[in-house]
């Protein structure tokens, strides 16, 4: 996989989502629950503008001084042991971790969910090779045994799959022989994966955080897989997205707390793991070789551009569960990786305007994710600005688009053809329901347009009664 | 492939800068929220806070002293399914160790660093519980720490299906904010593996039913020892 994961347009992938009901009402299901846990949640712990004020802060100090914090974590990481590789783009990430595999002559990996290893392709990359890569959180699993489907959110990937699919997929795939019911189901899968991961010669993670400070890796799991990948295979291997640092562990506090809590709506993670180095040689138990691929696939040209505050992002996903568009047509609907209100910000500049344009249209300008973000991420503002290079500067825009706004510029601006044209709106009732007034009757009812202006109806009435009577 | 020099190099320009900065100045909190919470509390009350929270996220909760400890882990590992025991090489639990394996009628095992790899997580893979000391305890979200170093490997707190955690009342702190503060204490002597673990091993990845005992242990007790 990479940023694009659909080849479908806009309007393709809006009517794919809105006709799949299960979807619809799962991701609504979802919104509603974790929100209310989430916000349960904060009213307990107190004072959420100044806690997301303080992570706001830890974030931009970070990104303002990441030449910094990312040259310290890297050589404290190798002083503890680890093996730092520094990576542009995908390719070159693919290729120092194919090269790891090969030296290793490894023929089997577990891995516990990272974005970063979807952004690069690690998967169809590995599989290449002949490499059994095998995903081990839940809901990732469940994807890549559904042949190979995609995570619909960043959180909770098998968001847009019911129990009864997931019985039938086990089944199918796996001989599972058992109900529909969750836990039986779960017990199920944690035994085919605990012998993957005894078996595994390389664990797969990313990196919730890169401790500055003393080259750390900080990753915060609930299933456990996690520690599974990173204290039982020989060979683990980190894939860690260039913005991740944080100074030190007492940032991390801030960091995680505000994590736990926004992502789930809980205090804390299962598990929260730091892990500095390799097995030491008096350890029975943990990798002897740990590689750290710094990976920068444009994050430096976001860290340039006007959209820097973006990657203050700590990939909690609240801003989708906030987001009412999201709600509608789901994280399949974006096109590409990262969805929802994070999506439309982020993935033109990572992914290119040509390519993408058309995500930051999924959106109302509402605001509710900015009010959520823990780390107050500018994210409508992003995609206002977004729209507006998109029309301005890359013209990427429809002919159609450019002739209406135009033509509407010279109505609006000249008030005699304004008066004589809202004088003939009413007009607009025998219009033919095509082009984009055809896409809005489809569910809702056109309102009438009346006979008369609101200004004529204002002028009639003024002084001719008394109004308050 | 691209060097660090390269790399950095390509991060300070889109900074907009043509050297490397010196150490930034620290960041100076705005606010004190983090280290507000139960501020003033006394170990009392964050035992209690510990306790009600280890309930909430599906831990069983055992009180005890330290004199009636052995006693206490026996009825904490009667609960789980039969097989052996692997502990943590602790000097608590090595005292307690041969008057344990008489009183739970199983096989107790240390973990061994001296042991080859595959012998040591092959057993905790096959032991029913593992059992191991915090190094420190979060009232806030009933978490206990573990360095996982030679004494305790990583394998003790995560393959064997239930755990049971000794938790001195003594070392109960607020919340992450001091956790934090005493891993960062330890940075120069951290082991490879630092694990915060809060209750046992969950998901909700499946119709957001929460499901508990994932990869990681099902079943985690935590015992709290009022007298150390």
């Amino acid at each position: 996989m990479s940023i694009k994961t659909s080849t479908l347009n806009l309007k393709q992938r809006m009517q794919q989502s809105l006709s799949n009901s299960f979807l619809r009402a799962s991701i609504a299901n979802a919104q509603d629950w974790i929100n209310q846990k989430r916000e349960t949640c904060y009213a307990e712990l107190g004072h959420f503008e100044q806690w997301r004020d303080l992570a706001a802060d830890i974030r931009s100090h970070v990104l303002d001084n990441l030449d910094y914090y990312l040259d310290q974590f890297a050589r404290n990481a190798q002083k503890a042991g680890s093996t730092v590789h520094f990576a542009e783009n995908a390719g070159e990430a693919l290729r120092i971790a194919s090269e790891i595999f090969q030296q290793k002559k490894a023929k089997k990996a577990v891995k516990s969910k990272s974005m970063v290893t979807e952004e690069i392709g690690l998967n169809e990359a590995l599989e290449e090779m002949g490499v059994e890569i095998v995903e081990t959180d839940l809901g990732e699993y469940l994807l890549q045994v559904d042949g190979k489907d995609k995570p619909s959110h960043i959180v909770v990937p098998a968001l847009h799959k019911n129990r009864q699919r997931i019985r039938e997929v086990l089944a199918e795939q796996k001989g599972y022989k058992g109900d529909d019911v969750p836990e039986n189901m779960t017990r199920f899968v944690r035994k085919i994966l605990r012998e993957a991961f005894l078996s595994a010669d390389i664990g797969i993670t990313g990196c919730n955080f890169a401790i500055a400070e003393t080259g750390a890796v900080a990753l915060m799991t609930n299933e456990g897989n996690g520690r599974f990948a990173t204290s039982i295979p020989k060979t683990h291997i980190v894939f860690m997205g260039m913005e991740r640092v944080a100074p030190t562990f007492e940032e991390l506090d801030i960091l995680f707390s505000m994590l736990a809590r926004s992502a789930v709506g809980a205090r804390a993670s299962v598990y929260m793991s730091l892990l500095t180095g390799p097995r030491a040689k008096t350890d029975a138990d943990g990798p002897e070789e740990l590689h750290i691929i710094i990976i920068d696939n444009g994050r430096s040209k976001v860290l340039s551009s006007p959209f820097k505050d973006v990657l203050r992002c700590i990939r909690c996903g609240s801003c989708m569960l906030e987001c009412p568009a999201f709600r509608h047509v789901g994280g399949h609907g974006y096109g590409a990786l990262y969805s929802g209100p994070l999506g439309a910000a982020l993935v033109p500049v990572l992914g290119g305007y040509k390519a993408h344009w058309d995500i930051t249209q999924i959106c109302s300008l509402c605001g509710a994710c900015n009010d959520v973000c823990p780390v107050r991420i500018p994210l409508y503002e992003s995609i206002l600005e977004h729209r507006r290079i998109i029309a301005e500067d890359e013209k990427l825009t429809s002919w159609i688009q450019d002739a209406a706004f135009s033509q509407y510029g010279n109505v609006i601006g000249n008030p005699a053809i304004y008066t004589a044209a809202t004088k003939l709106t009413r007009l607009g009732n025998l219009a033919p329901r095509v082009g984009p007034l055809k896409e809005w009757a489809k569910a809702r009812e056109i309102p009438k347009i009346p006979n008369e202006r609101f200004r004529d109806w204002f002028a009639k009435r003024k002084g001719t009664d008394n109004d308050n009577a | 492939m691209t060097t660090r020099e390269q790399f950095i190099g390509t991060v300070r320009k889109a900074l907009g800068r043509s050297e490397l900065p010196a150490a930034p100045v620290p960041l100076a909190y705005r606010h004190t929220v983090h280290t507000d919470v139960m501020k003033g509390s006394d170990q009392d009350e964050l035992a209690r806070v510990f306790m009600d929270c280890s309930k909430e996220i599906g831990a069983n909760v055992f009180e005890t002293t330290k004199e009636r400890l052995n006693d206490t882990i026996r009825q904490a590992i009667e609960q789980c399914r039969p097989g052996a025991v692997i502990a943590a090489n602790d000097p608590l639990l090595k005292e307690l160790g041969p008057a344990l394996a008489s009183a739970t009628n199983r096989m107790v095992r240390f973990w061994n660093a001296g042991a080859p790899r595959e012998e040591m997580v092959r057993f905790a893979e096959e032991a029913a519980v593992g059992i191991a000391v915090a190094k420190l305890a979060l009232a806030e979200s009933a978490t206990v720490l573990f360095f996982s170093h030679e004494g305790c490997g990583r394998s003790v707190t995560l393959l064997p299906e239930s755990n049971v955690y000794i938790i001195p009342k003594s070392l109960i702190r607020p919340r992450l904010t001091q956790g934090m503060a005493f891993v960062r204490k330890h940075k120069d002597h951290l082991p490879s593996s630092v694990n915060f673990v809060s209750g046992p091993s969950a998901t909700s990845d499946i119709e957001l039913v929460r499901v508990v005992g994932v990869h990681g242990p099902v079943r985690i007790s935590h015992i709290v020892v009022h007298d150390m």
